[in-house]
């Protein structure tokens, strides 16, 4: 039979199986062996209380945070979906989206507005109301002989279920860009790049916007702005962006 | 439903492949729909952001429903829930962040190993959380599993799809670094100072 030291070595003996104790995950005999100790240790008595009351403090913590409202409801309206946007669906959004750019949904009010306006619009045009098809079958990667490392450079960034619809470049309102477009058949996912003009800045960082369905995050380097633009959560489109940057910024730098 | 017309996932249909006496869609609501709000809580601790948790909810279930016929009626069902939950986190987070996961980095782990201090009533439930975040998510999600949902060692080793042993020193060093990051928000308190030197081993 097992002895119940005590002591310093014996306490941390103890302690090192205090978690399994507390979760009711040891055998019998160990069982009854930490409680032999209990009995003779108020340090490792005090420290099984103390864990436990960590452990009942977080429990409630977590569990006292309210699910959002209507949770439920949008569950199981999800699981009536169709498996995929019907042609017929995509269609009124890209039609509801032009609208929405049309009747300004959201409006800008800081100097930085219309350089992300801008960026929604030549998504809107380019990847939504005309949904890109690669004029060469088999070839999305449009972009002119310098720029073409670009498109393979942000691929490997790309999450892994989206694939390149199509890389060019195009003009809006006078202004050049160089747009990607990312598709998995359910979201739409645009990089967009300009050059930037005389004393136009978006500031440090990283900017966020959003316009109806549309969420944006966009940042510059010294000679670009960059963008994505998409329909995913205004997190996970700026979590694309920052997974771009490091490969976009190196590209850029040569450019 | 009865009146579904759609051409997409019939959630409710009924099919002719129930087991027992229930259908399909019975089952999946009386075993896996009252299971929601738990699930949405321990993907909110996980991915950080509301609309991510429901996001990741709203996957999980839409793959819940589809594999649902190959569940075994009368197993874990809130096990089986979680094993896909997880998966989908995990997903989630290759998918936009490729961030390699964590290693069990000793001198990292050596470096937090702490003495525990009781959790002050001066911390706010919000501390707690704060807390609990800034544990790598590795550790986090056994420290959910266990402490939270209340898993045995053996099913979080499933959910997680890792060794039992895995679990169990996942579990100790989220919980140590959790009691970590609260003593150090009760020293900013002014808490506690006296008690760590008293109770030095």
């Amino acid at each position: 039979m097992t002895q119940t030291g005590f002591g310093e070595q014996a306490c941390h003996k103890f302690r090192a199986r205090l978690d399994s104790y507390i979760d009711d995950e040891l055998l019998t005999e160990s069982n009854l062996e930490m409680i032999e100790h209990f009995r003779r240790c108020n340090a490792c008595t005090q420290e099984a209380r103390e864990r436990r009351d960590t452990r009942r403090r977080l429990q409630k913590a977590v569990r006292d945070v309210p699910a959002p409202a209507g949770l439920e409801q949008r569950v199981r309206d999800r699981l009536r979906q169709p498996k995929h946007p019907q042609p017929k669906k995509l269609f009124l959004m890209a039609i509801a989206a032009a609208l929405a750019l049309c009747f300004g949904v959201v409006r800008f009010r800081d100097s930085g507005g219309e350089l992300l306006r801008m960026a929604f619009d030549d998504h809107l045009h380019c990847a939504v109301t005309h949904h890109p098809a690669p004029r060469l079958p088999g070839e999305p990667n449009q972009l002119p002989e310098r720029l073409r490392g670009l498109a393979v450079a942000v691929r490997e960034r790309v999450p892994s279920d989206f694939a390149l619809l199509l890389a060019h470049e195009c003009q809006d309102q006078g202004r050049s860009f160089v747009h990607l477009t990312f598709g998995d058949g359910l979201h739409l996912l645009s990089l967009v790049i300009t050059r930037r003009e005389n004393d136009e800045s978006l500031g440090v960082g990283v900017r966020r916007a959003a316009r109806g369905r549309f969420q944006l995050a966009a940042f510059e380097t010294g000679d670009f702005f960059v963008y994505t633009v998409s329909d995913l959560s205004a997190q996970a489109n700026a979590n694309v962006l920052a997974a771009f940057a490091p490969e976009i910024r190196a590209f850029l730098d040569q450019a | 439903m009865a009146d579904w017309t759609g051409d997409g996932h019939p959630p409710f249909a009924p099919t002719s492949e129930t087991r027992c006496d229930q259908s399909l869609e019975e089952r999946f609501e009386t075993e896996a729909m009252p299971h929601l709000n738990d699930l949405f809580r321990t993907a909110l601790r996980m991915t950080g952001e509301r609309c991510q948790a429901e996001d990741v909810l709203q996957e999980v279930y839409l793959q819940a429903w589809r594999s649902f016929d190959r569940f075994e009626a009368g197993t874990n069902c809130r096990a089986w829930l979680y094993k896909i939950l997880f998966h989908c986190v995990s997903h989630q987070r290759r998918k936009w962040f490729r961030f390699p996961l964590l290693k069990e980095n000793e001198e990292f782990l050596e470096s937090n190993l702490v003495q525990p201090e009781t959790v002050a009533q001066e911390i706010t439930d919000g501390d707690i959380l704060a807390a609990l975040d800034k544990i790598p998510s590795e550790f986090r999600s056994v420290v959910l599993l266990v402490d939270v949902e209340e898993f045995a060692y053996k099913e979080v080793a499933e959910i997680l799809s890792i060794p039992i042993g895995t679990v169990m020193s996942r579990l100790s060093r989220g919980r140590g670094l959790l009691r970590k990051n609260l003593a150090e928000l009760a020293r900013t308190y002014g808490i506690g100072k006296s008690l760590q030197k008293d109770r030095r081993i």
